[in-house]
């Protein structure tokens, strides 16, 4: 057994066998588990939840847009002066996406762990009664029922109506991971139309994906898409990050008007984000003093 | 702009490849499945099913010759001018033992995985599938004749006693069905789950069986009672895989951490154990009318004779054995998994050396 079986899969998959053994329905254990591990990483999301409000704040800060519209034809020195303003504000634009990476593990340990539990052949039972701790009774937990409402949780899964087997819980997971790409979307991408574009391309393209995984692999993936999807919705609803304005599918994108919640009001006021965009680059930018004072500095020489 | 899109794209494309590389469904993969006449060993293993010369080892054909997919595990059962095996592509094939193109029927009803071998009598094919079903189908024109549905997948090989199949369950049973309307004559609580085949010995009336729930019994044939259960020196048997031998009066048989335990077939009083190092999942054979193999699951074969004496033991490089080697009139088969060859074929008289390995040594 490798170190990640060690770690991950085999804690995931004794815990999973053990929720099994006490509803006696693997369907409802997936689900529990799923909910279980969403609640566990609850803190994590927060931070998530914490970086990506803090980064769309500053997406709508005036001073910022202005960096970007000046410095757009150089990226080095945008690239400096983003670092800069990051280390102003305190944020780590890689917070974010840290947490996100600290759940992969998680969210591939469950996958696997669901799918051990699921062995199908005499090989595959075997690696099950290995994974299992000396504590659970092996002879009362294999094999697993893979049976839930009209599915086979081992097989892709089809409801057969009238002899036409409809793939529900891929359309679910499709539908599910839609609205979670679209109402989990940031307020306001600080009107960069290649960000918006680049967004929307994705909102489509990956629960397009992940139905047709739904769609192609065993039930019990699929049923974890969707009570991961949901749960995630529920999780940012309750964190007050739901914007379920985007929902509406005839509402117009308006790609230049920030968040009200985010703009500093004296700059609403001083009307200084309304600027277009040729006026802009006329418009001499008053620089901060902190920044006045960096380019005073003499540059060093290069060795 | 573009530019950047296009970047993203790429970056979310490979992200979702990487993904979907992880999300498998169950693994269509199993143990090498081994049959064999008196001149030929069939071996299905992965995509292919063999069919090798036993005097040479080589490869008379394989099936199927073009690139037509498939995935089978289980043994085929041989059947006069014909053999019949499934596949993990839900497909169960009668084909012409000399020529496989020549396809006699397929029979496509079923949803699941074929694991085991099937079983035949009386012009029935007794096809155990993962779909829960048990089905039996005619042998003539591969036509459903019925069907008999369960509450777990069906990995065991049937054995037909007159107009009875006998079939492991999962579901911590054994089964009667009717051989000609697959109803269910009656059930017999086990333990655990039951993965080994029933071994029936006429001699003695008995159904021997072993399951997952650290027991072996023996069941009466007509009654369907438990006529003894095991209870000898060894306090907690483990998982049971494999059915018994039978051995100039002895029932032999092992469990998963290696006990190997001799007993009277008729009391179920234990002559002997003999406790072998390694984990064992494949069954013992008999070699001769003294002796037997075991194939331990780290590839240590030992022989032994009927009064557990070592006769000799070799090992087979990085091989993991998890399938019952099968005896001919003069060679051991044995089919590892993980090893160099698929196939190593020994000589009865048990040099330790092989007589030829599939594919060929170059």
């Amino acid at each position: 057994m490798n170190i990640w079986e060690l770690i991950i899969v085999q804690p995931m998959t004794n815990i999973l066998l053990f929720i099994t053994m006490l509803v006696k329905n693997f369907g409802v254990a997936i689900i529990l588990f799923t909910l279980l591990i969403k609640l566990l990483t609850i803190p994590l999301t927060a931070k998530q939840v914490k970086s990506r409000r803090e980064m769309a704040e500053l997406q709508n800060d005036p001073q910022y847009k202005k960096i970007m519209e000046k410095y757009k034809d150089d990226r080095e020195k945008l690239a400096l002066e983003q670092q800069r303003i990051y280390k102003e504000k305190g944020i780590s634009p890689f917070s974010s996406c840290l947490p996100l990476l600290l759940q992969m593990p998680i969210i591939f340990g469950l996958y696997q762990a669901i799918m051990r539990a699921m062995a199908s052949t005499p090989v595959e039972l075997l690696k099950l009664e290995r994974l299992i701790y000396p504590f659970l009774d092996v002879s009362k937990i294999i094999p697993i029922q893979n049976r839930f409402l009209w599915m086979d949780l081992g097989q892709p899964e089809r409801l057969y109506v009238f002899g036409v087997g409809i793939p529900v819980l891929a359309i679910l997971v499709f539908v599910t991971s839609w609205l979670q790409s679209k109402a989990m979307a940031a307020p306001d991408a600080g009107g960069d139309p290649s960000m918006a574009a680049t967004t929307n391309s994705m909102n489509v393209m990956m629960p397009l994906f992940m139905g047709y995984l739904a769609y192609q692999y065993s039930a019990g993936l699929a049923l974890y898409f969707v009570i991961s999807n949901l749960s995630t919705m529920l999780i940012y609803a309750l964190m007050g990050e739901m914007n379920l304005k985007n929902l509406n599918p005839f509402k117009r994108e308006k790609t230049t008007e920030p968040a009200k919640k985010v703009v500093d009001s004296t700059l609403i006021n001083n009307g200084e984000d309304d600027i277009p965009e040729k006026q802009s680059e006329k418009t001499p930018v008053k620089p901060s003093a902190r920044s006045s004072a960096k380019r005073m500095r003499p540059k060093k020489k290069k060795d | 702009m573009k530019k950047q899109i296009f970047k993203l794209v790429l970056l979310a494309v490979i992200s979702l490849i990487l993904l979907s590389g992880c999300a498998v469904g169950p693994i269509a993969q199993s143990t090498p499945g081994l049959s064999a006449n008196d001149t030929h060993v069939f071996v299905s293993a992965q995509s292919k099913v063999y069919k090798i010369d036993l005097e040479t080892g080589m490869e008379v054909w394989q099936y199927p010759v073009d690139k037509t997919r498939m995935v089978a595990y289980a043994p085929v059962l041989l059947d006069g001018e014909d053999l019949i095996f499934g596949d993990m592509f839900n497909k169960l094939y009668r084909l012409n033992i000399d020529n496989p193109q020549q396809k006699v029927w397929e029979f496509l009803d079923a949803k699941g995985w074929y694991q085991a071998k099937v079983a035949q009598a009386d012009g029935i094919i007794v096809a155990p599938n993962t779909d829960r079903n048990v089905y039996g189908i005619n042998a003539n024109d591969g036509t459903l004749k019925w069907t008999h549905e369960d509450n777990f997948a069906f990995i065991s090989e049937p054995v037909i006693i007159g107009e009875a199949v006998v079939i492991s369950s999962q579901d911590h049973e054994i089964l009667w069905l009717d051989l000609q309307t697959g109803e269910e004559i009656d059930a017999l609580s086990m333990q655990g789950a039951v993965i080994a085949s029933p071994f029936y010995l006429e001699e003695t009336g008995l159904i021997y069986v072993g399951s997952l729930g650290n027991e072996f019994i023996a069941i009466d044939a007509n009654t369907h009672q438990v006529k003894w259960r095991y209870d000898g020196s060894i306090e907690k048997l483990s998982g049971i895989w494999a059915r018994p031998i039978y051995l100039q009066g002895q029932l032999i048989f092992n469990d998963d951490l290696g006990n190997i335990v001799s007993v009277d077939p008729k009391t179920g009083a234990e002559n002997w154990v003999l406790i072998e190092q390694g984990k064992m999942f494949a069954g013992l054979v008999a070699v001769n009318e003294d002796s037997f193999l075991v194939a331990a699951e780290n590839g240590s074969v030992r022989a032994f004779d009927i009064n557990r004496k070592p006769l000799l033991q070799f090992e087979i490089e990085k091989a993991t054995i998890y399938t019952t080697p099968i005896v001919t009139d003069n060679l051991i088969i044995i089919a590892p998994m993980g090893a160099k060859y698929l196939l190593y074929a020994y000589p009865i008289e048990i040099t330790g050396l092989p007589q030829w390995t599939f594919p060929p040594e170059k």
